[in-house]
């Protein structure tokens, strides 16, 4: 508890936390922006928010993964923390449970901004769609659990390396491929019988090792109005619990393993 | 119950083009109430078995317990307060803060007036508030030290904890030190500096390419550098004596005599009749003693 407190507390007064945490100002060019598009205006600005929210907690994962796991190794932070009474695994997963405490804040401002940039926005011109706000937040809700995952991989990473790059361009790697995943698979999958047995296999097995990022992705449900599947979403959620269970049990397993030296 | 005790530990390190044996065989027990001096020269693995004990590093055969638990296990650590080589702490942190965090990770309660003792008793009190990324080095073993302390515990782990401290620190961690074993606390420390050791050390155990070469207890500490002794004779003319005596006064003469050789020296004094006036023993530096004994 005390290291999930001081693990915030170093975050948020970190200099490059304010910078980042000013973006949120950026909420205020959405509706500039959307006004150019003349028409679809209340859509616009749904998908801008959520983009701007996504791009946010990006930038905020790879940071932060970086500034509370990483560098505490880096530094030899490490020497001092872990050789308090403290298992490697509470240590572990209070600095990550922490930096999700801060995501989690992070997507409710994020949220509450976009409401209101996008009600203001919405009343410049009359859109034929409602404003469905359940599925916007439950949008909010998918990307914070997708950047969660996409920070257990950095933790993941940072458990087993010393150095800097490898877990931030790991994780950047698994971030691109995850969300990739799922139109590859889609093409390979529904593409001719040309491609051998062993190729869709091997397509198989790589899809399910990948985390599927897209599928966390509501954002066209959120800026359409659409109708939202509630059994996927349920799909998604469970298999967001499972996988991040097993990323979090890998890097403690690597964390209670390696020498501090 | 041995405070710490440590077996047979070997660790290798394995980089990409070679291997470091850094432990091959460690083994020493450190008693309550003692304070024990971790003595060798750089890269004898001193470190590493701090590390061991600590759990920051894990041993590939061999076991060290705290207090009879295993060193795997974190409640081993409930009891100690250490302090690693050249520490680095939270640098955004105060010192007092610093402090504070230390004594709460131990569940150690009401903190406050023990760091403000402590802060003053290590010449930080004005530093109280400043942010660790401006101490100099010193001022970090300092606080270190002063974490290290903070939550009362029953063993003390310091690796190299006077490197980098001026006379008056030095001063000051040896009396606290001294201090604390009187109030019963066990004071495992590592050094290469032998006059920290001498003048605190109720135990000193050398060690030496990843294992131990020589362990000594307090009174052996007292006399190990005793390399032979100067006997003052009387009346020596005359007598057919033939040990390299000098005069050094009238008719007084000195005899030096090695360390092995006193009782067969006194003998031959006894056979002649000889009046042996003083017995003084030559001390010889306990750090040309040391670098006899590492090489061996
Ligand atoms: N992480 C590591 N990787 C590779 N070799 C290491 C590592 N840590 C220690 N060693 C090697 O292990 C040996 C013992 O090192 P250790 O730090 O324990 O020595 P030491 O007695 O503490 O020395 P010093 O007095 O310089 O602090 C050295 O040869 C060192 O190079
Ligand atoms: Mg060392």
């Amino acid at each position: 508890m005390v290291l999930i407190r001081l693990t915030i507390k170093h975050l948020i007064f970190d200099r490059i936390f304010l910078v980042l945490t000013s973006l949120v100002l950026l909420f205020a060019s959405v509706p500039v922006f959307s006004y150019f598009s003349m028409r679809q205006l209340q859509e616009i600005s749904i998908t801008m928010s959520l983009t701007l929210n996504s791009f946010i907690l990006l930038l905020m994962t790879l940071f932060g993964g970086t500034l509370v796991i990483w560098r505490d190794i880096e530094r030899k932070y490490t020497f001092t923390v872990l050789s308090y009474p403290i298992t490697r695994t509470s240590y572990y997963l209070s600095k990550f449970f922490a930096l999700v405490l801060v995501l989690f804040f992070i997507s409710i401002v994020n949220f509450a901004v976009s409401a209101i940039v996008i009600k203001i926005t919405a009343s410049f011109y009359k859109s034929s769609l409602p404003i469905v706000w359940f599925n916007i937040f439950l949008a909010f809700v998918m990307e914070f659990l997708k950047y969660s995952l996409l920070l257990g991989f950095i933790f993941l990473f940072a458990s087993f390396s010393t150095s800097f790059f490898t877990p931030v361009f790991s994780s950047i790697a698994v971030f691109i491929a995850g969300n990739a995943s799922q139109g590859i698979y889609d093409y390979i999958m529904k593409g001719s019988s040309e491609l051998s047995h062993l190729t869709k296999l091997a397509a198989k097995i790589v899809y399910y090792i990948l985390p599927n990022f897209s599928s966390f992705d509501l954002v066209a449900y959120a800026t359409y109005a659409l109708p939202l599947h509630y059994k996927s979403i349920e799909f998604t959620s469970i298999y967001f619990f499972l996988y991040l269970g097993i990323v979090l049990s890998l890097g403690v397993a690597v964390f209670n393993k390696r020498d501090f030296s | 119950m041995e405070a710490i005790k440590v077996d047979n530990l070997k660790k290798t390190f394995k980089l990409k083009l070679k291997q470091v044996k850094a432990l091959d065989g460690m083994t020493f027990n450190v008693n309550r109430g003692e304070i024990f001096g971790f003595l060798g020269p750089n890269g004898a693995g001193k470190s590493t078995t701090i590390k061991i004990i600590t759990d920051l590093v894990r041993a590939d055969s061999g076991s060290a317990y705290i207090n009879g638990i295993p060193s795997t296990n974190h409640k081993a650590r409930a009891d100690i307060g250490f302090m690693p080589e050249n520490p680095q702490y939270y640098d955004t942190l105060t010192g007092l803060d610093m402090l504070l965090f230390s004594a709460s990770m131990f569940g150690y309660k009401d903190a406050k007036t023990q760091a403000y003792k402590l802060l003053e008793e290590f010449g930080l009190e004005d530093s109280a508030k400043v942010p660790l990324r401006k101490y100099s080095k010193g001022m970090i073993q300092r606080i270190g030290f002063a974490a290290a302390l903070i939550h009362k515990p029953d063993i003390l782990i310091l690796d190299e904890p006077m490197s980098g401290l001026d006379p008056i620190g030095r001063m000051i961690f040896k009396k606290k030190m001294k201090e604390l074993n009187r109030q019963g606390v066990t004071i495992f420390f590592s050094s290469h500096i032998i006059p920290d050791i001498e003048d605190i050390c109720s135990r000193v155990v050398i060690v030496k390419d990843g294992k131990v070469v020589k362990d000594f207890n307090e009174v052996e500490i007292k006399y190990l550098t005793t390399s032979g002794f100067e006997i003052v004779v009387k009346n020596a003319s005359g007598t057919g004596l033939d040990m390299g005596e000098k005069e050094i006064s009238k008719n007084l003469y000195r005899i030096d005599c090695d360390k092995g050789n006193l009782i067969n020296t006194l003998e031959l004094l006894k056979d002649k009749r000889i009046e042996i006036i003083d017995i003084e023993p030559i001390k010889k530096d306990l750090e040309d003693v040391f670098i006899e004994i590492l090489n061996g």
